[in-house]
């Protein structure tokens, strides 16, 4: 695939290149010998969307584009539309017809509206560029455009995102207190940078994570008072929030990577700190405003204050419990409510996304049985992120379920509408179907680690190479996009205990 | 019961065309039209039958397949007959070999074709009647 400036353009040029527009559509077909009138026609057409290059594809490349999209059809006969009668019929199929190309979707027997639209389509016809495809289904006759245009598109975008990626710097961020309340934060997540983090930047995030354990402890902790929340400690706990946001705009990977962090916490505390992570990186990701991702980050925060009011022994049993006990666990919620009630300045959405966690969107949820709608927003993300997270905690009742289990049972609920599918989806393109900081083992043998996700492919996130084939470590960093790198594939994930001298953010 | 068939493809106009065919056809069928839609509902949804498309937005047909082979090993869900339709097969001739595929069809297909070899595998499965 070559690139040409219009401006290369000459007549009497013979094109050897099939040529598209960077937006997809096709300009022209190789084998043509350029004239004024198809220069004078470019140009305006650049001027009009200010577009300065095309690109120049092969033969084979054009029909490798087309047919991923199933759309390169050799037609292997011929119709001809003018001397069709109504009551004939005609064949599903792919027809070389008027230098297009006309795909009949099913067998159709030839009506007098059919004739009308034959007629307009010989009319169109004559404008279309050959070998266009066209596609006939029930009343509608049309170019089929879209698909081509969409799948040169996305190819051409694709390439040029993956050399965009491998070049790029990080930007400077915003400060969260310079972003209006209002404005989505999306925008600023830095791009995922296949580059290695300095030691620096690595010990920043440790220390952010040692800094909100400290104060996720002090408040979660079972020996701590949870009905008598002062104004200090949320105060303190707001800023953690925006701390956690402020790390994960800078580095969103690695701020992931720090679900995998082992630590000797108590459950609740730990079980915070993560749906506080990925609650901030789901929010931002859908496009909620800075408040919103804040009132999301509190109430993750807040959420299980209500659970330091139950009896301990009933919150660690393990064993299943009896009716009456699910019962009082069930109203944990409404505790943890209460315990902020008296807390001012708490906007009532985080309220709201404490006391609803637990609803499900068919109505079976605790404690008020809500169903769809009625439910908060952020109440939905929350759901998500709690079961995803508690699926992957080792409990006194069960084992910890395997991330591939965990997010499975996200698509059963997600299918038996328990959780939205929004978030579920959302949540898999931001973790992957092997979350950041997961080992894997490549087909050529070699020993990596997930940086980042691919919303585009599940299974071919962005790996770091860590040791290769015969498993000596690498001395310099190596970034491989599976996405983008042919035959590069994962084969297994490595279990840590596998390799127990890697730190966990080796790789990084 | 008719039989639960899972159309997947990101056309929504062959989509809908494959769906409208097999409905008349007497089947139950839903559609989906993304990698995450047809990895949710193909792993919850015990269809009998899945047509895939292999190139999909966020994760493509063969990743699916594979997955949905994982989940019937695990004992998750019960085995689907699974059909490729894709005019994309030669590029992935060595991985669609090592899934378990009934029938690889390359496109376009017309609805009629289509429904004859869905009959087919139906036929093809059917317990002896005593």
């Amino acid at each position: 695939m070559n690139i040409f400036k219009i401006d290369q353009l000459r007549p009497g040029a013979l094109l050897k290149s099939e040529l598209y527009w960077v937006s997809g559509e096709k300009l022209l077909s190789a084998g043509r010998k350029l004239d004024q009138t198809d220069l004078k026609a470019i140009q305006s057409r650049k001027q009009e969307r200010n577009e300065e290059e095309v690109y120049g594809l092969s033969f084979e490349e054009e029909k490798a584009l087309l047919n991923q999209e199933g759309l390169f059809f050799v037609p292997n006969r011929h119709l001809d539309v003018d001397t069709l009668k109504a009551g004939e019929q005609v064949l599903h199929g792919v027809y070389d017809c008027k230098m297009v190309v006309l795909w009949v979707i099913e067998t159709r027997r030839i009506t007098l509206q059919d004739i009308q639209t034959l007629a307009r389509f010989s009319d169109e016809v004559v404008q279309a560029i050959p070998g266009t495809i066209f596609v006939w289904y029930k009343d509608e006759l049309k170019e089929r455009n879209d698909p081509v245009v969409k799948a040169i598109t996305e190819n051409l975008c694709r390439i040029q995102e993956a050399q965009t990626r491998v070049k790029a710097e990080r930007r400077p961020i915003k400060a969260l207190n310079e972003i209006a309340p209002k404005e989505k934060l999306r925008e600023y997540l830095q791009r995922p940078l296949l580059q290695a983090r300095t030691a620096e930047e690595k010990q920043q995030v440790t220390k952010h994570f040692d800094r909100s354990l400290d104060r996720l402890t002090q408040t979660l902790h079972p020996m701590s008072r949870a009905t008598r929340l002062k104004a200090e400690s949320v105060l303190e706990h707001r800023h953690t929030v925006e701390d956690a946001i402020q790390m994960i705009l800078r580095d969103c990977d690695l701020a992931m990577n720090l679900l995998n962090q082992p630590s000797d916490i108590n459950y609740l505390t730990a079980h915070a700190f993560k749906v506080n992570i990925l609650a901030i990186e789901v929010a931002t990701t859908m496009g909620l405003s800075k408040q919103e991702i804040m009132n999301v980050g509190l109430a993750a925060t807040f959420q299980d204050l209500g659970m330091l009011c139950l009896p301990q022994a009933l919150v660690n049993k393990p064993m299943p419990l009896s009716p009456s006990e699910l019962q009082e666990v069930r109203r944990h919620p409404i505790y943890s409510v209460e315990a902020l009630e008296k807390v001012q300045g708490l906007p009532r959405d985080v309220s709201e996304g404490i006391s609803q966690a637990h609803e499900r969107l068919d109505g079976s949820g605790y404690p008020a049985g809500l169903s769809g709608n009625q439910i908060h927003p952020l109440a939905k993300i929350l759901a998500v992120i709690n079961v995803y997270v508690a699926m992957l905690s080792a409990r006194p009742y069960r084992q910890a379920l395997t991330t591939y289990d965990a997010i499975f049972f996200l698509l059963h609920n997600a299918y038996y509408n328990l959780l939205d599918r929004n978030i579920v989806k959302t949540l898999l393109d931001v973790l992957s179907l092997f979350p950041i900081g997961t080992l894997v083992e490549l087909k050529t043998g070699e020993i990596a680690r997930v940086v980042s996700a691919n919303e585009e492919a599940y299974t071919r996130p962005v790996v770091s190479l860590i040791y290769d084939a015969n498993r000596k470590p690498l001395s310099t960093s190596c970034f491989i996009d599976l996405l983008h790198t042919d035959g590069a594939e994962i084969v297994r994930i490595v279990p840590p205990d596998e390799f127990p001298q890697l730190q966990m953010d080796d790789g990084f | 019961m008719p039989k639960r068939i899972l159309v997947v493809d990101d056309e929504e106009d062959i989509a809908r065309a494959f769906e409208e065919a097999l409905s008349k056809a007497g089947y139950d069928v839903t559609i989906a039209t993304d990698g995450y839609d047809a990895l949710e509902k193909a792993t919850a949804g015990s269809y009998d039958l899945i047509t895939m498309d292999l190139r999909l937005p966020k994760q493509d047909g063969i990743s699916t397949v594979k997955q949905i082979m994982d989940m019937v090993r695990l004992g998750r869900m019960a085995k689907p007959a699974v059909v490729i339709i894709s005019g994309y097969v030669d590029e992935h001739k060595l991985e669609l070999s090592q899934v378990p595929v009934r029938h690889i069809i390359p496109k376009p297909v017309g609805v009629e074709d289509l429904c004859k070899i869905v009959n087919r595998v139906f036929e093809e499965n059917k317990p002896d009647d005593f």
